[in-house]
């Protein structure tokens, strides 16, 4: 025990695990907030938290029974299509093959993960109905992206015209979804 | 810190200088359409990786009103002009001769309005570059949301990020007379438009 850190509310984070990098995006407390083009895996008491998902898409990949789980904030849906090439975590669907090895190696049983996305909006009303829908686009592509792994996909939450904040939380999988003051689980 | 990422101080200051001359043709358009005083901030010039454009305006978490145009010349840029709640329903009030009360509920009327608001800034801004450029540019029909301020920037972010790795945005900042709170213009040119504005101000 001594080599955990206990927080304010007595849950264990393991200290000594080299998958867990601590950034400046990360709160102390425990949630750890996935920022624009990147993801995380963790633990099982730790939280994860997405703010402000507009047209952008929030993976929730997870293996209950190992407890771990991963939460990816992509923004952009091809990797084969995007121009950046340094950072896969910013495209629906690279990111999600990523997460996958990442949460294997944590100890997840690829038969046993789990998928629920949400975001994916068209946040902006346009008189002219022509402009490419960016949120549709990614939810599409991360829903056959997790098709084509054999992820089953427990539950969605996408489109729409407001902006999402989401936490998921590991333990027993559970994806909670604020738009504007209202609260819904998935 | 922002990295210049190959920018020299000089051209960085050119096209701060645009986001004056655009923002001041604008403000003056809203002035003389809502018969106050709107005063312009020096304006920033950022060069950042695109994911980073959500967060770098502000409380990502504050609801905001957005207004979105592609900005046709050579190439497509983005403009945005983004109003705080209070700002926002001010500027339908003076522009409609409504009057809101406490729960500031936004509604049709009032959609159309801040539309139309940022598609005459929007327009003007343009014109005044277009001046510059010696070529048209023109805003495409606008496109209004309320929600999230990081939510919304996520729109532009991604469009630029198909386009480009590193963008350059030029934000302009302004308030009315009688509100405390800031909305501020985003101008992000496409490559082209930015080589050619910086070479017609000869610092390229």
């Amino acid at each position: 025990m001594t080599d955990d850190v206990r927080n304010g509310n007595g849950l264990v984070r393991p200290q000594s695990n080299d998958l867990l990098q601590f950034t400046p995006s990360m709160t102390c407390k425990n949630e750890i907030i996935v920022g624009v083009a990147e993801f995380y895996t963790v633990p099982a008491p730790q939280m994860l938290m997405c703010i402000g998902l507009g047209s952008c898409v929030g993976i929730a990949i997870y293996d209950v029974r190992a407890g771990v789980a991963g939460l990816a904030h992509a923004m952009l849906p091809r990797f084969d299509d995007g121009k950046d090439k340094q950072n896969a975590a910013k495209y629906a669907d690279s990111v999600i093959y990523v997460m996958v090895d990442e949460l294997i190696e944590r100890g997840a049983t690829k038969a046993n993960l789990r998928a629920k996305i949400a975001g994916g909006a068209q946040m902006f009303q346009f008189i002219s109905s022509d402009t490419l829908n960016i949120g549709l686009r990614n939810s599409d592509v991360a829903k056959e992206t997790l098709k084509k792994e054999r992820i089953p996909l427990v539950a969605e939450d996408v489109g729409g015209t407001k902006g999402r904040t989401v936490r998921f939380n590991p333990t027993d999988g559970s994806y909670s979804i604020q738009i504007g003051g209202e609260y819904s689980w998935i | 810190m922002v990295d210049n990422s190959g920018y020299k101080e000089i051209e960085i200051d050119a096209l701060k200088e645009i986001g004056s001359i655009g923002g001041l043709h604008a403000s003056t358009a809203i002035a003389n359409l809502i018969k106050k005083d709107v005063m312009v901030e020096v304006s920033d010039c950022f060069i950042a990786k695109a994911e980073t454009i959500p967060t770098s305006f502000g409380d990502r978490e504050e609801i905001v009103a957005g207004v979105y145009l592609d900005a046709y010349s050579k190439g497509k840029g983005c403009m945005m002009m983004i109003l705080p709640m209070k700002m926002a329903v001010k500027l339908s009030d003076y522009m409609t001769g409504r009057q809101h009360h406490e729960p500031w509920l936004f509604d049709e009327e009032d959609y159309s309005a801040i539309a139309e608001i940022g598609n005459i800034c929007a327009s003007s801004y343009l014109s005044a570059i277009s001046k510059i450029l010696d070529h048209v540019m023109l805003p495409s029909p606008p496109g209004v949301a309320v929600g999230m301020l990081g939510a919304i920037l996520q729109y532009p972010a991604s469009l630029v990020a198909e386009m480009s790795d590193y963008i350059v945005a030029i934000r302009t900042e302004f308030t009315i007379e009688d509100t405390r709170y800031p909305g501020f213009i985003l101008y992000i040119p496409d490559p082209v438009s930015q080589r050619e504005i910086l070479e017609k101000l000869g610092v390229v």
